[in-house]
Protein backbone atom coordinates (compact mmCIF):
# COMPACT_ATOMS: atom_id res chain seq x y z
CA UNK A 1 0.00 0.00 0.00
CA UNK A 2 1.68 3.52 -0.75
CA UNK A 3 0.49 5.19 1.94
CA UNK A 4 0.54 3.02 5.04
CA UNK A 5 -0.58 6.12 7.53
CA UNK A 6 -4.42 5.45 6.05
CA UNK A 7 -3.73 1.61 7.78
CA UNK A 8 -2.45 3.11 10.85
CA UNK A 9 -5.54 3.94 12.95
CA UNK A 10 -6.80 0.37 12.43
CA UNK A 11 -3.36 -1.74 13.85
CA UNK A 12 -5.20 -2.84 16.92
CA UNK A 13 -8.51 -3.76 14.93
CA UNK A 14 -5.91 -5.86 12.35
CA UNK A 15 -3.96 -7.48 15.39
CA UNK A 16 -6.90 -8.10 17.68
CA UNK A 17 -8.93 -10.02 14.70
CA UNK A 18 -6.13 -11.91 13.80
CA UNK A 19 -5.37 -13.45 17.39
CA UNK A 20 -8.91 -13.79 17.55
CA UNK A 21 -8.44 -16.63 14.68
CA UNK A 22 -5.37 -17.94 16.44
CA UNK A 23 -5.20 -19.24 19.70
CA UNK A 24 -1.84 -17.59 20.59
CA UNK A 25 0.57 -15.54 17.97
CA UNK A 26 4.11 -14.12 17.91
CA UNK A 27 5.10 -10.81 16.49
CA UNK A 28 7.11 -11.91 13.39
CA UNK A 29 4.31 -14.27 12.65
CA UNK A 30 2.09 -11.31 12.52
CA UNK A 31 3.52 -9.41 10.17
CA UNK A 32 4.21 -12.33 7.81
CA UNK A 33 0.29 -13.27 8.55
CA UNK A 34 -1.02 -9.61 7.12
CA UNK A 35 1.81 -9.93 4.32
CA UNK A 36 0.44 -12.99 2.87
CA UNK A 37 -3.44 -12.66 3.73
CA UNK A 38 -2.80 -8.66 1.87
CA UNK A 39 -1.10 -10.59 -0.70
CA UNK A 40 2.10 -8.11 0.21
CA UNK A 41 -0.53 -4.75 -0.50
CA UNK A 42 -0.35 -4.16 3.75
CA UNK A 43 2.76 -4.24 5.54
CA UNK A 44 3.16 -3.73 9.31
CA UNK A 45 6.45 -2.08 10.04
CA UNK A 46 8.02 -3.84 13.27
CA UNK A 47 8.35 0.04 14.48
CA UNK A 48 4.70 0.41 14.85
CA UNK A 49 3.75 -3.58 15.74
CA UNK A 50 5.37 -3.91 19.24
CA UNK A 51 4.73 -0.62 20.65
CA UNK A 52 0.76 -1.54 19.32
CA UNK A 53 1.35 -5.19 20.72
CA UNK A 54 2.88 -3.77 24.20
CA UNK A 55 -0.24 -1.28 24.61
CA UNK A 56 -2.85 -4.08 24.11
CA UNK A 57 -0.65 -5.67 26.74
CA UNK A 58 -0.74 -2.67 29.15
CA UNK A 59 -3.73 -2.39 28.82
CA UNK A 60 -5.08 -6.15 29.64
CA UNK A 61 -6.32 -7.21 26.34
CA UNK A 62 -3.58 -9.05 25.57
CA UNK A 63 -1.82 -11.99 27.87
CA UNK A 64 1.50 -13.31 27.05
CA UNK A 65 3.68 -16.39 27.34
CA UNK A 66 6.89 -17.38 26.55
CA UNK A 67 7.85 -20.72 25.04
CA UNK A 68 12.19 -21.73 24.28
CA UNK A 69 11.68 -22.26 19.71
CA UNK A 70 14.78 -23.88 18.73
CA UNK A 71 18.01 -21.63 20.56
CA UNK A 72 15.79 -18.64 21.69
CA UNK A 73 12.83 -17.66 23.32
CA UNK A 74 10.01 -16.73 21.90
CA UNK A 75 7.26 -14.45 23.13
CA UNK A 76 3.43 -15.54 22.34
CA UNK A 77 0.22 -13.26 22.73
CA UNK A 78 -2.79 -14.24 22.98
CA UNK A 79 -6.17 -12.24 23.64
CA UNK A 80 -8.22 -12.58 27.64
CA UNK A 81 -11.45 -12.44 28.04
CA UNK A 82 -11.37 -8.42 28.12
CA UNK A 83 -9.57 -8.85 24.83
CA UNK A 84 -12.31 -10.64 23.07
CA UNK A 85 -14.89 -8.11 23.61
CA UNK A 86 -12.95 -5.34 22.86
CA UNK A 87 -12.13 -7.33 19.49
CA UNK A 88 -16.23 -7.57 18.90
CA UNK A 89 -16.34 -3.85 19.45
CA UNK A 90 -13.32 -2.84 17.42
CA UNK A 91 -14.30 -4.71 14.64
CA UNK A 92 -17.88 -3.07 14.93
CA UNK A 93 -16.33 0.33 14.88
CA UNK A 94 -14.31 -0.42 11.64
CA UNK A 95 -17.49 -1.78 9.93
CA UNK A 96 -19.31 1.18 10.30
CA UNK A 97 -16.24 2.90 10.02
CA UNK A 98 -15.51 1.57 6.03
CA UNK A 99 -19.27 1.80 5.52
CA UNK A 100 -19.49 5.49 6.16
CA UNK A 101 -16.44 6.40 3.84
CA UNK A 102 -17.87 3.70 1.05
CA UNK A 103 -21.28 5.95 1.21
CA UNK A 104 -18.56 9.15 0.92
CA UNK A 105 -16.35 7.89 -1.96
CA UNK A 106 -19.11 6.07 -3.90
CA UNK A 107 -22.72 8.09 -2.81
CA UNK A 108 -25.97 6.61 -3.90
CA UNK A 109 -27.40 9.35 -5.55
CA UNK A 110 -31.38 9.63 -5.69
CA UNK A 111 -33.20 11.94 -7.61
CA UNK B 1 19.58 -22.19 7.82
CA UNK B 2 18.28 -22.24 11.38
CA UNK B 3 20.76 -19.79 13.85
CA UNK B 4 23.20 -20.95 16.13
CA UNK B 5 23.62 -20.62 19.28
CA UNK B 6 26.24 -17.66 18.75
CA UNK B 7 24.22 -15.87 16.44
CA UNK B 8 21.57 -15.44 19.50
CA UNK B 9 24.47 -14.01 21.40
CA UNK B 10 25.23 -11.76 18.71
CA UNK B 11 21.78 -10.56 18.39
CA UNK B 12 21.76 -9.66 22.39
CA UNK B 13 24.54 -8.05 22.20
CA UNK B 14 23.51 -6.43 18.84
CA UNK B 15 19.96 -5.37 20.74
CA UNK B 16 22.57 -3.76 23.70
CA UNK B 17 24.51 -1.70 21.75
CA UNK B 18 21.86 -0.26 20.09
CA UNK B 19 20.32 0.88 23.86
CA UNK B 20 17.88 -1.92 24.38
CA UNK B 21 18.85 -2.63 28.06
CA UNK B 22 16.05 -4.32 29.34
CA UNK B 23 16.22 -8.19 28.69
CA UNK B 24 12.47 -8.69 28.15
CA UNK B 25 12.49 -6.39 25.41
CA UNK B 26 16.05 -8.11 23.75
CA UNK B 27 14.57 -11.62 23.86
CA UNK B 28 11.28 -10.30 21.82
CA UNK B 29 13.76 -8.46 19.30
CA UNK B 30 15.90 -11.21 18.89
CA UNK B 31 13.61 -13.51 17.76
CA UNK B 32 11.93 -11.24 15.35
CA UNK B 33 15.09 -10.71 14.44
CA UNK B 34 16.44 -13.98 14.01
CA UNK B 35 13.61 -15.05 12.14
CA UNK B 36 14.11 -12.31 9.57
CA UNK B 37 17.45 -13.33 9.07
CA UNK B 38 16.37 -16.98 9.08
CA UNK B 39 14.03 -15.79 6.18
CA UNK B 40 16.08 -13.44 3.91
CA UNK B 41 19.37 -15.86 4.46
CA UNK B 42 16.88 -18.36 3.13
CA UNK B 43 16.65 -15.57 -0.02
CA UNK B 44 19.68 -14.98 -1.07
CA UNK B 45 21.88 -18.11 0.21
CA UNK B 46 25.10 -16.10 -0.43
CA UNK B 47 24.12 -13.15 2.06
CA UNK B 48 26.06 -13.36 5.68
CA UNK B 49 24.88 -13.74 8.65
CA UNK B 50 26.03 -9.50 9.27
CA UNK B 51 24.58 -8.42 5.94
CA UNK B 52 21.01 -10.46 6.79
CA UNK B 53 21.02 -9.06 10.34
CA UNK B 54 21.91 -5.61 8.95
CA UNK B 55 18.96 -5.86 6.12
CA UNK B 56 16.80 -6.93 9.28
CA UNK B 57 17.92 -3.74 11.67
CA UNK B 58 16.91 -1.52 8.65
CA UNK B 59 13.06 -2.53 8.56
CA UNK B 60 12.84 -0.78 11.96
CA UNK B 61 13.77 2.61 10.29
CA UNK B 62 16.01 5.24 11.07
CA UNK B 63 15.75 5.10 14.29
CA UNK B 64 16.44 1.90 15.00
CA UNK B 65 14.94 0.22 18.32
CA UNK B 66 14.56 3.74 19.77
CA UNK B 67 10.61 4.20 19.04
CA UNK B 68 9.76 0.69 20.69
CA UNK B 69 11.96 1.18 23.42
CA UNK B 70 10.02 4.68 24.16
CA UNK B 71 7.13 3.01 23.79
CA UNK B 72 7.56 -0.28 26.10
CA UNK B 73 8.40 2.13 28.48
CA UNK B 74 4.85 3.81 28.23
CA UNK B 75 3.46 0.64 28.36
CA UNK B 76 5.31 -0.84 31.28
CA UNK B 77 4.88 2.73 33.00
CA UNK B 78 1.01 1.83 32.89
CA UNK B 79 1.27 -1.32 34.23
CA UNK B 80 3.09 0.08 37.12
CA UNK B 81 0.43 2.75 37.82
CA UNK B 82 -2.38 -0.34 37.90
CA UNK B 83 -0.59 -1.97 40.50
CA UNK B 84 -0.04 1.26 42.77
CA UNK B 85 -3.63 1.97 42.30
CA UNK B 86 -4.61 -1.89 43.36
CA UNK B 87 -2.25 -1.42 46.55
CA UNK B 88 -3.83 2.65 47.40
CA UNK B 89 -7.30 0.68 46.96
CA UNK B 90 -6.73 -1.74 49.50
CA UNK B 91 -5.49 0.91 52.18
CA UNK B 92 -9.15 2.05 51.78
CA UNK B 93 -10.84 -1.28 52.47
CA UNK B 94 -11.37 -2.94 56.03
CA UNK B 95 -9.17 -3.77 58.01
CA UNK B 96 -6.64 -1.22 56.68
CA UNK B 97 -8.77 1.57 56.61
CA UNK B 98 -9.02 1.41 60.42
CA UNK B 99 -4.91 2.48 60.73
CA UNK B 100 -5.69 4.70 57.75
CA UNK B 101 -8.25 6.55 60.65
CA UNK B 102 -5.86 5.91 63.41
CA UNK B 103 -3.02 7.21 61.58
CA UNK B 104 -4.94 10.84 60.41
CA UNK B 105 -6.49 10.76 63.59
CA UNK B 106 -2.83 10.42 65.45
CA UNK B 107 -1.35 13.44 63.46
CA UNK B 108 -4.20 15.46 63.97
CA UNK B 109 -4.40 15.23 67.56
CA UNK B 110 -0.68 16.02 67.25
CA UNK B 111 -0.35 18.30 64.79
CA UNK B 112 -3.32 20.37 67.11
CA UNK B 113 -1.28 20.61 69.81
CA UNK B 114 1.20 23.63 71.18
CA UNK B 115 4.25 21.98 69.97
CA UNK B 116 2.13 20.80 66.94
CA UNK B 117 3.91 22.43 64.08
CA UNK B 118 7.58 21.09 65.18
CA UNK B 119 6.21 18.04 65.42
CA UNK B 120 4.85 18.30 61.99
CA UNK B 121 8.45 19.63 60.83
CA UNK B 122 10.42 16.61 62.83
CA UNK B 123 8.00 14.20 61.42
CA UNK B 124 8.38 15.64 58.03
CA UNK B 125 12.19 15.40 58.23
CA UNK B 126 12.36 11.93 59.41
CA UNK B 127 10.39 10.52 56.63
CA UNK B 128 12.60 12.36 53.81
CA UNK B 129 16.02 10.76 55.94
CA UNK B 130 13.85 7.21 55.63
CA UNK B 131 13.45 8.31 52.06
CA UNK B 132 17.17 9.41 51.65
CA UNK B 133 18.60 5.64 52.98
CA UNK B 134 15.83 4.15 51.28
CA UNK B 135 17.02 5.93 47.72
CA UNK B 136 20.78 4.70 48.52
CA UNK B 137 20.34 1.22 49.16
CA UNK B 138 18.14 1.27 46.21
CA UNK B 139 20.81 2.67 44.00
CA UNK B 140 23.83 0.38 45.49
CA UNK B 141 22.00 -2.86 44.89
CA UNK B 142 20.68 -1.67 41.03
CA UNK B 143 24.27 -0.67 40.43
CA UNK B 144 25.12 -3.67 41.74
CA UNK B 145 23.31 -5.52 38.81
CA UNK B 146 24.49 -3.36 36.26
CA UNK B 147 28.20 -4.14 37.00
CA UNK B 148 27.30 -7.96 37.77
CA UNK B 149 26.25 -7.74 34.19
CA UNK B 150 22.72 -9.52 35.15
CA UNK B 151 19.42 -9.22 33.53
CA UNK B 152 17.69 -6.26 33.70
CA UNK B 153 13.74 -5.60 33.70
CA UNK B 154 12.43 -2.31 32.87
CA UNK B 155 9.68 -3.09 35.31
CA UNK B 156 11.55 -3.58 38.08
CA UNK B 157 13.57 -0.33 37.17
CA UNK B 158 10.22 1.64 37.55
CA UNK B 159 9.29 0.18 40.59
CA UNK B 160 12.85 0.39 42.48
CA UNK B 161 12.93 4.34 40.20
CA UNK B 162 9.17 5.38 42.26
CA UNK B 163 10.76 4.14 45.56
CA UNK B 164 13.33 6.84 44.95
CA UNK B 165 11.44 9.59 43.56
CA UNK B 166 10.07 10.77 46.91
CA UNK B 167 13.64 12.45 47.97
CA UNK B 168 13.36 14.44 44.87
CA UNK B 169 9.90 15.42 45.56
CA UNK B 170 9.76 15.65 49.79
CA UNK B 171 13.53 16.94 50.10
CA UNK B 172 13.20 20.20 48.82
CA UNK B 173 9.86 20.98 50.36
CA UNK B 174 11.54 21.20 53.82
CA UNK B 175 12.59 24.56 53.74
CA UNK B 176 9.05 25.77 52.58
CA UNK B 177 7.53 24.03 55.31
CA UNK B 178 9.42 25.31 58.00
CA UNK B 179 8.28 29.15 57.16
CA UNK B 180 4.78 27.34 58.08
CA UNK B 181 5.52 26.80 62.02
CA UNK B 182 4.63 30.89 62.14
CA UNK B 183 0.76 30.13 60.85
CA UNK B 184 0.01 26.93 61.75
CA UNK B 185 -3.25 27.51 63.00
CA UNK B 186 -6.75 27.25 61.68
CA UNK B 187 -7.26 24.57 59.20
CA UNK B 188 -3.49 24.07 59.07
CA UNK B 189 -3.51 20.99 61.40
CA UNK B 190 -6.32 19.39 59.62
CA UNK B 191 -4.71 19.93 56.53
CA UNK B 192 -1.49 18.77 57.45
CA UNK B 193 -2.79 15.68 58.92
CA UNK B 194 -4.26 14.75 55.88
CA UNK B 195 -1.61 15.41 53.21
CA UNK B 196 0.69 13.77 55.62
CA UNK B 197 -1.13 10.40 56.00
CA UNK B 198 -1.42 10.21 52.09
CA UNK B 199 2.36 10.85 51.80
CA UNK B 200 2.63 8.20 54.47
CA UNK B 201 0.55 5.62 52.99
CA UNK B 202 1.76 6.10 49.33
CA UNK B 203 5.56 6.19 50.77
CA UNK B 204 4.61 2.98 52.31
CA UNK B 205 3.43 1.65 49.22
CA UNK B 206 5.78 2.83 46.35
CA UNK B 207 8.81 2.74 48.71
CA UNK B 208 8.25 -0.45 50.25
CA UNK B 209 5.67 -2.79 49.70
CA UNK B 210 6.40 -2.76 46.22
CA UNK B 211 10.26 -2.90 45.92
CA UNK B 212 9.64 -6.03 48.47
CA UNK B 213 6.71 -7.75 46.43
CA UNK B 214 8.81 -6.72 42.76
CA UNK B 215 9.57 -10.25 42.12
CA UNK B 216 5.99 -11.69 42.84
CA UNK B 217 5.42 -8.85 40.16
CA UNK B 218 8.04 -9.31 37.98
CA UNK B 219 7.15 -13.40 37.35
CA UNK B 220 3.32 -12.35 36.96
CA UNK B 221 4.06 -9.51 34.42
CA UNK B 222 7.28 -11.62 32.57
CA UNK B 223 6.74 -15.55 31.99
CA UNK B 224 10.29 -15.62 31.01
CA UNK B 225 11.32 -14.60 34.63
CA UNK B 226 11.26 -17.73 35.64
CA UNK B 227 13.13 -19.34 32.65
Amino acid sequence: MANSNLYKGSLTTIILKLLSEHDKMYGYEITQKVKALTKGELKITEGALYPSLHKLEAEGLLDVEVAKVDNRLRKYYKLTEKGTTETVHKLSELEQYIATLQSLINPKLSY
Amino acid sequence: MALTQEHIENLYAFTRKHFVEYYDLQTELVDHMANDIEAIMAKNPHSTFEEARDASFKKFGIFGFMEVVEQRQKAMSKIYMKLLWNYVKDWFRLPQIILTTAIFGILYTVFSTEIGSYVFIVSYLILCLFLFIRTISINREIKRKRKAKEKLWLLEDIIYGNASIGTLILGPQVFQLINLTDSFSGFMPLICASVFTVILIYTYISAVILPKNATFHLQETYPEYAL
